[in-house]
This record gives C-alpha cells, sequence and structure tokens, in this order.
C-alpha cells in the first residue's frame, strides 16, 4: 500500500512541479512575505473626522479635546462651517456644542440616516464626555475583568498571517486537486489508471499528500519569515496537515462533477467566496452569526490564531472537531470519487 | 481462457443496444482479431471485458470467474492499448513507464528496454504530451507489455504507424503469443488482423456476423479461381479459371501443360471483400 501511494505521491509531485499555475504559487508567497514585512504598517492610523463646534461661553469642549489631542483642524468657528465640512466629507460627522456645563446641549450633523443603535452610541459618548469634564465620570461605574492573561498587542500587519495560511494555503488542495482531475480526464490517463491494480484510496491520498507538503513548505515559509520562531512548530504542522487535508477532500468531492474548469469556475468560486466569509468574523469579532461558525474555515483561523498569538484558548474540541469533519470528508471523496471517477460508465 | 456469451449494452438506457448477442471465445495463446468499421461496437465490447463499462447483460468469464466478480488485482494480469493513447503528458516517455510499472504487484519489465523495442529510446527523457501520434501509440503499447501480461487487449495498436514500425509492433505481438499471451486484437485494418490472428470476427451494427479462421474465411466466402499470365506469340494474356466448375479446371490443366504460364496467382478474397460481402459496408 505505502510503496504503491509513494508511487502516485512521486507522479502526482513531478507533475505539480511542472504546472506553471505551481510557478505563480511561488511568485504570490514571494509577494506575499514582502508585503506583510514591507508594505502593511505597523499600525494603522485612523483620522478624527470629528468636527467640532464649541458655542458655549467657556469653551470648555475645545479646550478638553485639544487637550485629548484632536488636531485645530477639527475645531471650527461656525455652526455653517460644520455643516460645509460635513458636506464635503461624507465620513465625517459634526458637533456642535451650546449651553454649559450643568446645561449642554449638542446637535449632531450627519450624512444620511443613523440607525437608534448608533444614536445611542452617540448618545452615551457625548454624556461619557460631559461626564468627565464635570468629573462625575466615574471608573468605578463598570469594572474590567480579564478572564485570561492580557496578551501583547499584535502588530498589525501580522494579523493577516492566519487569514493568509487559511485563505492561501489551505485552498490550495482544493482548487488544485480539481485540475488534477480534469487534467487527467482530458488525457484519458484516468482511464488507464482505472485499468490499473491502483485503487481510490491511493488516488486520492497521494494528490492529498501532495498538496499538504506544498502546503508546509508555504505556510512554513511565510511564517517563518515573517512572524518569526516563536510559536508552536508541532501545532502549527499538525493544523496545515489537517487543514490542507480538508480542504483537498473537499476539492474532491466537488471536482467530480465537472469536467474542466470552466464547468467548475461558478461553484468552484462561489464555495471559496462563502469559505471567505470568517474573515469578517476575524475583522469584526461582533460578527459571528452562528452559520459562520459553521464554516471550517472559521475555526481553522481560530487556530491559527492562537498558534501565531497565543490567548490562552484551549482550542481542542475545536481541533478534535477539524478532525472529525476530515475524517468525513474523506469517506465523502472517497466513495464520489470511487462511483463518479473510477466507475463512470459502470 | 476469455468467455463471451450473449453480450449486449445499451448507453441509452433506452433499450438502443450498441452491442446485442455478442458471444465469442478466446483460448489460451491465441489471437482473436475483432474486425470491423468505426462504430461498429468493438470497443464497448473490450470496455466491458476490460471493466471499464458495467456488464449490463450477458456473460464474460475468464477461466469460468465472471469480469462483475474480479478484483483490481485482476489488473496486474493484463494489459491494454487504448485506440485514443491516453498518458500523462507531463510525464516524459520514461517516468510514464516507470510510474505504471510502480502500480503493479507483478514482476514488471524495465521500461528502457521495452522503449527500445517500440524505437522510442532517443526520446526516452522527452515529455509524452510532445511526442507524435504515432509516438504515442507506441508509448501505450508498450505500457501494456510492462507486467508481462497473460492477457492484452489492443486496440488500433498499429493505427498511423509507418510501415517499418508496424511490423516492429506486429513481431512483438507475435513474440508475446508465443510466450502465450492470450490477445484481443481489435481493428479495422485487415491486413494486420489477416498477418496476426488466429481468428477474427467480423463485427457490424454490434452484432458478430462472422467468426472463424481468416484462411476459412477465405475459403468459405471467397471464389476459388486462379489468374494465369500466358505467352502467347508476343502477347500477354490474362485468363481466370474458376476451379470449382469443370470445364475451367479442364482448361486450366492444359494451360499448365501448355508451358506458356508466365505467372499464377489463386485469386482468394482479401478478408474486407468478404466483410463487403457479408455487410455491405467497408471496413474503414
Amino acid at each position: 500500500m505505502l510503496k504503491g501511494l509513494m508511487n502516485l505521491f512521486k507522479k502526482d509531485m513531478i507533475i505539480a512541479l511542472r504546472n506553471s499555475l505551481f510557478w505563480v504559487l511561488i511568485v504570490t508567497l514571494i509577494l506575499m512575505i514582502g508585503m506583510v514585512r514591507f508594505l502593511i504598517p505597523d499600525e494603522i492610523q485612523l483620522t478624527d473626522n470629528r468636527l467640532i463646534f464649541d458655542n458655549s461661553q467657556d469653551k470648555a469642549l475645545e479646550k478638553a479635546l485639544l487637550y485629548g489631542g484632536l488636531s485645530e483642524e477639527n475645531i471650527l468657528q461656525s455652526e455653517e462651517e460644520v455643516i460645509e465640512g460635513v458636506r464635503e466629507n461624507s465620513q465625517s460627522i459634526g458637533i456642535i456644542y451650546e449651553g454649559s456645563l450643568e446645561s449642554p446641549r449638542f446637535t449632531v450633523v450627519h450624512h444620511g440616516k443613523i440607525n437608534p443603535q448608533q444614536k445611542k452610541l452617540i448618545d452615551a459618548s457625548l454624556k461619557g464626555l460631559m461626564s468627565a469634564l464635570t468629573g462625575t465620570n466615574t471608573e468605578e461605574a463598570y469594572q474590567l475583568e480579564f478572564i485570561r492573561p492580557q496578551a501583547p498587542p499584535i502588530s498589525k500587519k501580522l494579523t493577516t498571517i492566519p487569514t493568509l495560511l487559511v485563505f492561501e494555503v489551505l485552498i490550495l488542495g482544493f482548487m488544485y486537486i480539481a485540475l488534477f482531475m480534469f487534467q487527467e480526464k482530458e488525457e484519458g490517463s484516468i482511464r488507464a489508471y482505472r485499468i490499473s491494480p491502483g485503487n481510490t484510496s491511493q488516488y486520492i491520498l497521494s494528490k492529498t499528500l501532495v498538496f499538504t507538503v506544498v502546503g508546509l513548505v508555504y505556510g512554513f515559509s511565510l511564517v517563518l519569515l515573517t512572524v518569526g520562531t516563536d510559536f508552536n512548530f508541532l501545532y502549527l504542522a499538525l493544523t496545515i496537515v489537517l487543514g490542507s487535508a480538508l480542504y483537498t477532500f473537499l476539492g474532491g468531492i466537488v471536482g467530480v462533477f465537472f469536467n474542466n474548469i470552466s464547468e467548475w469556475f461558478a461553484i468552484g468560486v462561489s464555495l471559496l467566496v462563502i469559505n471567505m466569509i470568517p474573515i469578517i468574523s476575524s475583522l469584526y469579532p461582533a460578527f459571528s452569526p452562528k452559520f459562520v461558525t459553521y464554516i471550517p474555515s472559521y475555526s481553522i483561523l481560530l487556530i491559527f490564531n492562537e498558534i501565531l498569538f497565543p490567548t490562552g484558548k484551549q482550542l481542542f474540541s475545536t481541533t478534535l472537531a477539524i478532525v472529525a469533519l476530515t475524517i468525513v470528508a474523506y469517506i465523502a471523496c472517497h466513495l464520489l470519487v470511487e462511483n463518479k471517477l473510477m466507475k463512470e460508465g459502470r | 481462457m476469455i468467455n463471451v456469451k450473449g453480450l449486449y449494452h445499451d448507453y441509452s438506457g433506452k433499450g438502443k443496444y450498441a452491442v446485442s448477442d455478442i458471444s465469442f471465445h478466446i483460448k489460451k495463446g491465441e489471437i482473436l482479431g475483432f474486425l470491423g468499421p468505426s462504430g461498429a461496437g468493438k470497443s464497448t465490447v473490450q470496455n466491458i471485458m476490460i471493466g471499464l463499462l458495467k456488464l449490463q447483460k450477458g456473460e464474460v468469464s475468464y477461466d469460468g470467474r465472471s469480469v462483475s466478480r474480479l478484483d483490481n488485482s485482476f489488473y496486474n494480469n493484463i494489459g491494454v492499448s487504448f485506440e485514443h493513447p491516453n498518458l500523462y503528458t507531463r510525464l516524459t516517455g520514461y517516468e510514464n513507464l516507470k510510474y505504471f510499472a510502480g502500480l503493479f504487484k507483478v514482476p514488471t519489465r524495465d521500461p528502457m528496454e521495452l522503449l527500445d523495442q517500440v524505437g522510442l529510446i532517443d526520446s526516452a527523457n522527452k515529455k509524452a504530451g510532445a511526442y507524435s501520434k504515432g509516438m504515442k501509440q507506441r508509448l501505450v503499447f508498450a505500457r501494456a507489455l510492462i507486467n508481462n501480461p497473460n492477457i492484452l487487449f489492443l486496440d488500433e495498436p498499429t493505427s498511423g504507424l509507418d510501415p517499418t514500425t508496424a511490423n516492429k509492433i506486429k513481431a512483438m505481438i507475435k513474440k508475446r503469443q508465443e510466450d502465450g499471451c492470450t490477445i484481443l486484437l481489435t481493428t479495422h485494418n485487415m491486413f494486420a488482423a489477416d498477418e496476426l490472428c488466429d481468428r477474427v470476427a467480423f463485427i457490424n451494427d454490434g452484432k458478430i456476423v462472422a467468426c472463424d479462421s481468416p484462411r476459412n474465411l477465405k475459403l468459405q466466402y471467397g471464389e476459388k479461381s486462379v489468374l494465369v499470365e500466358l505467352q502467347e506469340g508476343k502477347e500477354i494474356s490474362k485468363k481466370i479459371f474458376f476451379l470449382d466448375n469443370e470445364k475451367d479446371r479442364k482448361s486450366f490443366n492444359e494451360v499448365v501443360n501448355s508451358k506458356n504460364i508466365q505467372t499464377i496467382h489463386s485469386q482468394e478474397a482479401t478478408l474486407e471483400q468478404i466483410f463487403i460481402r457479408l455487410t455491405g459496408r467497408e471496413l474503414a
């Protein structure tokens, strides 16, 4: 079994290395590393888009905001200037303060409609601002409690690495197994394989092994050249192996239904887009509806994040779920390849 | 050795049979030629026999064992040369053979030796995708022999080859037969069939219309006539004598005794002529 598998692995690896798309991958990897190391900044500076007009006698709000670091450019001298400023920049919000500290009155100038939640947030932040000015703001109003030791802050550019691992490295298997199948169908070499003693398991596993090896080389190159060496090597290797295998099996499940890349394209790309939805959850953790958590990339992204930037989260059950999913995907892939590819016409 | 009985196959599932009631047997060490035009059903029968197509109705058995009960190890004993070369185009000729050799669980032949025999040794390290049609055909043929099969299925093995190379391939087929290999040769090349096959089966519209040795078929369906060229003075004349006709036979004897004969040829029918006579259509 092992000898046969290695024979197929060798053949598939040679074919992979002779595929021009494979060399595109190498270039992509170099670009990724270059982008992370040199193009993405450590911290992203956000522009303060608040336009303030303090129409009070003592200008307390203006002074407090300037003291807090607000640029003088954001302080305007009339209501008209605020309205004009908001009109010119749709991303800005205007705040006109009138009255006194005891009896403040705010007018908010904004574009379009704002929903009740946003309204409440603005209200709360203005109240918080006034409380700070009048000295009535107390830290005791709420308490922060950390359930795990605080993790050190992560450089913004490095937060892209787990995302690249999932959406560049792991999906290789998903696309390439389909491309290999289409090539073999077109050449007819799959018919030659069918009348040999080689079996379906070897056929699937050899390709999986190729994409796993490629995934490991690609993944480790990316991580070592960007994040460094301060992570759990074994856990990263295990996750790349599991993820590559899972996506190769999923790619096989989809690929058997099509004959060429044109037929596959719409469905294949749609699935890849769905698979990318967890990026939104990664960028905005508050967005994690139940259906997103069912997408395998969501869990794998969590695991990669924890491996590279540990926070003390226990992800054993998540890893176990990925193992179980990989086994189920393999069984489904085997059944479909056996019945649709190896017994085509039977 | 190989028994095929009452074989039917319907691709559409609507009762339109591509092959119907096909029955024949092949003895061990025999070469059976499957002769018929394109679309006659030759490849369908071969594909059912090698398990590429499902056995829908009828029986195919190898030494009494039904094809539907054979497992993957069966493929250790057979070699198949497809009509349309199906190779890994990104692998070299050598790599193609080396890879296929690795799939078998029986002793295999040296890929280089096989490449040499089919005249591809100089192109061994060239990608198969860059081979010409004839070179691909030879590589597929070499691949069919890599596992020293007991049974060979050859689909148009000499198609697209120049006469010298075709003769080389035919010699290799004959050698395999001498080594005890049983061969099903599917072709529409009557000359290759006549030269190589112990028996030929004519297949037309999915049915076998005749099955016998080429000699018997010629005797059965050909006219027993003799063409003689005679020297009559300064002129050369041709005469045909039908030996079944007593008057012709007498005249033929007289001509032979006259010693004026320049050339003499038996006028046996070719397999193609017999096929046309039986089916009303040409082989090509």
